[in-house]
């Protein structure tokens, strides 16, 4: 096991040097140049090219192809029998938000209020959250992060999985304004349990004065925005100027076809760029859907359809879309229970269900990274965006498949995870 | 709330007994029943084969294009080239595989209620009391390849309540699920969630001991030392009855038996080796106090249930005969899970322990397959060791390894029938059989492309967004 | 010494100096009814006869009676006259509720109080000593034909033991004709101790009945041979028991759906208990578990999204657009519940179960457009209660001797047109105003109470005490809404009112399983209490407001 025999040999050598002096830890400067040799390199965007070769120098990619060269003084690492694929998006989970569940202290996933487009969670995401380094160790190398809770949530940050500050993570600190729309029962991620205040008064009204609310909130907004230099500021109407601009996308964690009637109807008013996510009865209007290009964030498939669904109707919905011609990512919208590094497992129930294996790996690689604005560096390995890339025994769909590097921002990433770390620890325990 | 548009199916009754020729006919049974279920209970056939499929038997290897011989809802034969007895009922199984149906040793589905934990210790609660045979949930897991659950009483206090082993014989009633032959087992937990710290005191409310992990341990003692004297009296009664001792002051009083405990009975039972003890755990200390406590009181731990830090501890497991039943990856949740490692499951199976990976949850129950395979990709675990997490070593904590569990002659019949190798990304269930009987086939089933495709050939009634202006 | 009618009636007027003291003396008099149908259920129908009645009971029967003198005559012509009806589901004249009226008709509203009042663990509760009815309480039951109830508590496990006991406008403890008459049995947990869930509730009812059984033995040896042995301990709910786990006292067990009608029949195999399923309104799904026993049958038929398996049925629907279909399908099938145990041989009796009196009978009707024999039916409203109650000999059919429970109809009782002019009980006559005209559509004589606007509700449960706000929409008898707290949002289902009694639905999705949350309460103005079945964690009782 390539990637224990380095974790160990990393164990070891902090191990020597605390017997001789004060510890030194990683060196200072880490090296830059890669070349990953003989390996499958599947690209994503292009045909895989058996025996081909990559190289990684100063973050970005370089080259990669059939016939690139090994650089001098790159640090080579042997490819052979191995693939190399681009590091997976996962488009909705809480990264750096919560560290353990039961624990209050450590939970940034929920602010007070209804209306909060001016909270922005970058810089609430701890680097140094555990659930950052078991996460990447399965080649899920960035993560859209986002708060839940109330109508309009925020703003989400788009994060590479390493990174010394909030800010070196952050591929775009507000790639998306976060909202969900008004149901009855209060319809919003999984199962409908959770959810924001309770609408009052009679049930239909209750849900219509919620709409009402909204489209009061975002014309209130808009007028704002129109407004040069305006006194006193109000930065939360402030906060929605670039989606009511249709400069970014707006993510709706949203549920029934009647919300996601409701949020086509939103954005034609304000001219909104929309993106769904859960959306489990998306497929009921896959054609419109498709037809108006709205992409729709799919997942987690880690959740029980409602009681009157077909039994296989959570699995099967990503197919269905896809088949339609709508543009969708995986999102597992982990709470910090190890789900996110499960990203391409998602896939997997996918395609077991009807969606085509190659738009599954598409799923996760390059279309989150067209729908997040970020293609021209993510998703796919292509010379001259970023390397974000990992080394793998196999599909990175199936289970059964080993990783054997990451790397993001072109850094090697260690095996100094937890989980890796406690599993040798215990497994050198001496037996009885 | 205007909701999704109906779905459409037609009526399934009729269409499997086109399937089976030359079945016995199904016993009697109220045909309403199928109208509240909406499924047709197949026939039990007395031949069935599954033919030119890969059987992964869980312990003596996969077969290519082998077959499975079913009689009288038993594993008759299995193996290349077996003579297939005219009449039999023949499930086509080229390019599918076939595995041992899966056993979720850690399940609530069913149950009207979970936890009785208005006292410390309710042994004497039971399960199979309060099942539903219409828990959608169970169904979802049929359709996901299992066939066995071990139905238990939830973690909220320390000795819970008596487990029910039922097999999930859709359409048919509770009774019917029970499963015949598997031992009687008993739910205790450990930890966070018996000591109620995370819930916090309730106004009102006195807090209910215990409150620490020492105290948890002080109640077993207690409560298996009442057992032991409970125990005694009745030996001592039993005793007296042998011997017709005669009271001195009254020739004709026969002993009085002592009070009847339902509580004291099941423990006395567990005492005795005669009920499966599995035990919900997290931490390393915990769980080795569990053993000394079972240990001095002289009763094995079938099975430790999450174990999450099982791998720190997995030498003394393994001495114990206990078998693990845990998570495959699923960690953080608690404090007690933060030491969780998705390399749990491998680690203590190299070190001897029977480990299985269960899902305490309808929705992962529905994917146990996927869950297992993660044992193969942490901590190396064989392929054969992964598929028997799911069937063999879950059978072993149940008791019922003799019965079911893989794919041996004299067996029941209970296989699950995939598309492709249960822990390749695109498989899924096919058909799931219990005692041969088909109680689930995705060719009959309520799919989403089945309604869409009902959809289509009418339209719907009109749906307008809600709140649009 | 059994008082006769009239002297009770005295002694009555006289200890509570009731009003209208000469108006009883009058009332119960001599009376013959003449020329009338009478339907006598045991002896065939008499097409025109006359029945004697005096002291309260039936004199005489048949198709030429001597008149005596002193008799008061009603000439029946063109009426029928059947044996008045007996409702083994009642929950008159027990404790009302904190708030709100009392029990009228069917089951009461039974709150429980956490620290006073009955907590569902009394079997030596004797109902007979408890009755308290209202006045007006009686009328509305008996304008629909029922002479007598079986009154008992509606919620616990223990509940107590029964009363049977005549609608007579003013009635107390010594009126009963019977007390004790069966032990009641139920699923109701305890408020906030054990047993909170279902799976205490029946293992708590395992063992009190092996206590029971033990008890029994020590209380005999202790009676036969008290010297040189400890005495048996004091314990009035065990002591109660006795009689019951020895098949000398009816046990009668509440279960409605399948799998409650099937514990119940496991509990009475494992004791041996005399037992009788009350309830059963989803019996056609347990007849192999009834086979040989009998129940009571309710005829308040459940919501068909409450029935075993609905959930199922949904994800399997055989039509686009066809929930309503599916409902009505299977509101045939629980219509046709009573026909289908009839069919099976199975011995029951029919009962409101709660059903409001004025519907009582037209939903018998509809159990017999179902395929009920009419026959059957009116055995099962009369002479099979009465055997179940054990008071077959002086009860349930118009037979000489027999006491004087009767009521005068326009034609067959069950027939669609029937109309109730008189009803007799005890031998007192009392008349029965005619219904006031149905609006066109079939609305409900009595308004349903408002539950329309938002309430704030506390909850409390084994889990302790939780604050919700909950928010309705009514539409004449049904509603909707959600009840929203700390644990989300829920939304109601299967909302119903019927006079104030409001009944609805919530499923609670947690860790992937959907857990049923039954509530039932009782409307007064602006508030309502009550309580749920909440699935899991037990039952509890809750107070509600609304606000204004």
């Amino acid at each position: 096991m390539n990637r224990l025999v380095l974790a160990s040999a990393g164990l070891l050598g902090v191990a020597a040097s605390l017997a001789a002096q004060a510890p030194t830890g990683r060196p200072a400067v880490q090296p830059s140049v890669f070349a990953i040799t003989n390996t499958t390199i599947v690209p994503v965007t292009g045909p895989r090219v058996a025996g081909g070769t990559v190289v990684i120098r100063n973050g970005k990619i370089e080259a990669a192809g059939a016939t690139v060269a090994t650089p001098a003084g790159a640090t080579v690492i042997d490819g052979t029998g191995l693939f190399l694929y681009p590091g997976m998006i996962d488009s909705g989970d809480r990264m750096g938000l919560v560290e353990i569940g039961s624990v209050p202290g450590g939970q940034d996933t929920q602010e007070l209020g209804q209306y909060n487009p001016h909270n922005a969670v970058l810089s609430a995401v701890n680097p140094s959250s555990v659930h950052v380094p078991i996460t990447r160790a399965n080649g899920v190398t960035t993560a859209l992060t986002s708060a839940q809770g109330g109508m309009i949530q925020g703003w989400a940050a788009l994060i590479d999985l390493v990174g010394w500050t909030p800010d070196e993570m952050a591929q775009n600190g507000r790639v998306a304004m976060v909202m969900t729309y008004p149901s009855v029962g209060g319809g919003r991620g999984r199962g409908g349990f959770r959810g924001g205040q309770a609408p009052a008064g009679d049930a239909a009204e209750a849900q219509n004065r919620q709409v009402r609310e909204l489209y009061d909130y975002l014309r209130e907004a808009k007028a704002y925005n129109a407004r040069t230099n305006p006194v006193p500021q109000n930065l939360a109407f402030a906060a929605l100027g670039p989606a009511l601009r249709g400069e970014v996308p707006v993510i709706f964690d949203v549920q029934t076809e009647g919300q996601i009637r409701g949020v086509l109807a939103l954005s034609d008013t304000f001219k909104l760029k929309p993106v769904l996510r859960g959306a489990t009865e998306s497929w009921m209007l896959a054609d419109t859907l498709a037809a108006r290009k709205i992409p729709v964030i799919v997942g987690p498939l880690t959740a029980v359809p409602t009681g009157d669904a077909p039994y296989d109707a959570v699995y099967a919905y990503p197919g269905v879309l896809a088949k339609a011609g709508v543009l969708i990512a995986f999102q597992t919208d982990d709470g910090g229970e190890g789900d996110a590094r499960n990203l391409p497992y998602n896939a997997a129930l996918a395609t077991a269900y009807g969606l085509d294996p190659e738009e599954g790996l598409r799923a996760v690689t390059i279309n989150p990274a067209r729908i997040w604005g970020v293609a021209d560096r993510l998703g796919s390995i292509e010379p001259g965006k970023v390397a974000n890339v990992f080394l793998t025994t196999g599909d990175p769909l199936d289970v059964r498949t080993q990783v054997r590097e990451v790397f993001i921002r072109g850094q090697r990433m260690p095996w100094d995870d937890r989980h890796t770390a406690e599993y040798l620890k215990w497994r050198s325990r001496p037996r009885p | 709330m205007k909701r999704l548009g109906v779905l459409t199916l037609p009526l399934m009754t009729g269409v499997l007994a086109a399937q089976t020729p030359a079945a016995p006919a199904p016993a009697a049974r109220d045909t309403s029943r199928q109208l509240v279920l909406g499924t047709a209970i197949p026939a039990a056939g007395t031949l069935v084969a599954v033919t030119n499929a890969t059987i992964i038997t869980a312990t003596h290897g996969t077969i290519d294009k082998g077959t499975v011989l079913i009689r009288n809802g038993k594993i008759a034969a299995v193996g290349k080239d077996i003579a297939v007895p005219a009449g039999a009922q023949i499930i086509d199984g080229t390019g599918k595989y076939v595995m041992p149906g899966i056993i979720d040793a850690h399940s609530h589905s069913s149950g009207e209620a979970i936890n009785e934990g208005s006292r410390s210790v309710t042994a004497q609660v039971r399960m199979e009391d309060v099942l539903r045979e219409d828990a959608i949930g169970m169904y979802r897991e049929l359709a996901g390849g299992v066939t066995t659950l071990n139905i238990l009483h939830g973690s909220a206090n320390t000795i819970g309540g008596q487990n029910a082993t039922v097999k999930i014989r859709w359409g048919l009633p509770v009774d019917s699920m029970l499963f015949a032959g598997a031992p009687p087992g008993i739910k205790f937990a450990l930890g966070e969630n018996v000591r109620q710290t995370n819930v916090g005191n309730i106004p009102g409310r006195t807090p209910r001991y215990p409150r620490t992990r020492m105290g948890v341990e002080e109640l077993l003692r207690e409560s298996f030392t009442r057992a032991r004297e409970y125990q005694a009296e009745w030996k001592a009664y039993e005793d007296a009855k042998t011997l017709r001792r005669k009271d001195a002051k009254n020739p004709e009083a026969e002993p009085v038996p002592p009070k009847r405990d339902l509580q004291l009975d099941a423990l006395v039972e567990i005492l005795e080796g005669k009920r499966l003890v599995h035990a919900h755990s997290y931490r390393s200390d915990e769980i080795l106090m569990l053993l000394k406590v079972a240990k001095d009181f002289g009763f094995r731990i079938a099975s430790l249930q999450h174990v999450l830090e099982g791998y720190k501890v997995a030498d003394e497991i393994a001495a114990a005969n206990t078998g693990a039943s845990t998570f495959a990856d699923n960690w953080a949740y608690k404090l007690e899970a933060f030491d969780a490692i998705p390399f749990n499951a491998a680690l203590m199976a190299e070190r001897g322990v029977k480990v299985s990976i269960n899902s305490d949850s309808d929705e992962r129950a529905r994917r146990l397959y996927q869950e297992a395979a993660k044992a193969m990709k942490y901590g190396g675990a064989s392929e054969e060791e992964a598929i028997r997490m799911i069937t063999l070593n879950a059978a072993w904590q149940l008791g019922v390894d003799k019965l079911t569990g893989s794919i041996d002659v004299g067996k029941d019949a209970d296989l699950a029938i995939f598309n492709g190798h249960p822990f390749a990304p695109a498989s899924r269930v096919e058909m799931t059989l219990i005692d041969g009987r088909v109680f689930f086939d995705r060719n009959k089933a309520p799919t989403l492309e089945y309604l869409i495709e009902l959809m289509k050939r009418r339209p719907r009634a009109n749906t307008t967004s809600e709140g649009a202006q | 010494m059994r008082l006769t009618p009239a002297v009770r009636a005295l002694s009555l007027a006289a200890a509570f100096l009731a009003p209208g003291a000469a108006s009883l003396r009058a009332q119960s008099d001599t009376w013959a009814l003449t020329n009338a149908r009478i339907q006598t259920v045991t002896k065939g129908v008499i097409d025109k006869g006359t029945i004697l009645i005096r002291k309260g009971l039936i004199e005489a029967v048949g198709p030429a009676v001597t008149i005596p003198a002193d008799a008061r005559v009603m000439d029946l012509a063109g009426k029928t006259v059947s044996p008045s009806l007996i409702d083994l589901t009642s929950a008159l004249g027990l404790a009302a509720p904190t708030t709100g009226g009392g029990g009228g008709g069917g089951q009461g509203g039974g709150t429980q109080q956490a620290q006073s009042g009955p907590r569902g663990v009394e079997p030596e509760r004797d109902v007979a000593r408890e009755l308290k009815v209202a006045p007006g309480d009686v009328k509305p039951i008996r304008d629909a034909g029922i002479g007598v109830v079986l009154v008992s508590p509606s919620r616990g496990l223990f509940r107590g033991m029964s009363a049977l006991v005549p609608l007579r406008d003013s009635v107390g403890e010594a009126d009963v004709i019977k007390p004790q008459v069966a032990m009641h049995i139920g699923y109701q947990g305890v408020s906030g101790d054990y047993p909170g869930t279902l799976l205490g509730v029946i293992a708590y009812q395992r063992q009190a009945l092996y206590d029971a059984q033990r008890q029994g033995v020590l209380l005999d040896r202790f009676r036969t041979a008290p010297r040189g042995i400890a005495r048996p301990e004091h314990d009035p709910g065990i002591d109660a028991l006795v009689p019951v786990v020895r098949g000398q006292k009816p046990a009668f067990i509440e279960a409605s759906n399948e799998n409650e009608i099937r514990r119940s029949v496991r509990l009475a195999k494992e004791f041996n208990l005399k037992a009788t399923v009350v309830g059963a309104t989803e019996g056609f799904l347990a007849l192999d578990a009834l086979a040989g026993r009998q129940a009571v049958v309710s005829v308040n038929y459940p919501q068909p999204t409450a029935t075993t398996g609905w959930s199922y049925r949904l994800s399997q629907r055989r039509a686009l657009n066809d929930s309503a279909a599916t409902a009505s399908e299977v509101q045939k099938r629980l219509e046709g519940n009573a026909a289908a145990l009839n069919k099976a041989g199975i011995k029951f009796a029919l009962a409101t179960g709660g059903t409001r009196s004025s519907d009582f009978l037209g939903n018998v009707r509809k159990a017999i457009a179902a395929g009920l024999p009419a026959a059957v039916a009116l055995e099962a409203l009369t002479i099979r209660p009465a055997e179940f109650a054990g008071v077959d000999q002086i009860l349930g059919s118009i037979e000489a001797g027999k006491i004087a429970n009767l009521v005068v109809s326009n034609g067959d009782l069950l027939a669609d047109s029937a109309r109730i002019s008189t009803v007799f009980v005890d031998g007192i006559r009392y008349a029965v105003a005619p219904p006031p005209a149905r609006p066109a559509g079939g609305g409900n004589a009595v308004a349903a109470a408002q539950v329309a606007g938002t309430w704030t509700m506390t909850l409390t449960s084994p889990q302790g005490p939780l604050e919700i706000t909950m928010t309705l929409a009514q539409s004449g008898s049904t509603f909707s809404g959600t009840m929203t707290s700390q644990m989300g949002s829920m939304e109601i289902t299967g909302g119903e009112i019927s006079g104030r009694i409001a009944t609805w639905t919530t499923i609670l999705q947690v860790g992937g399983q959907s857990i049923t949350l039954n509530y039932r309460g009782e409307v007064d103005g602006n508030r309502m209490t009550g309580s749920a079945e909440l699935g899991n964690f037990g039952s509890g009782t809750f107070t509600a407001e609304k606000k204004p």
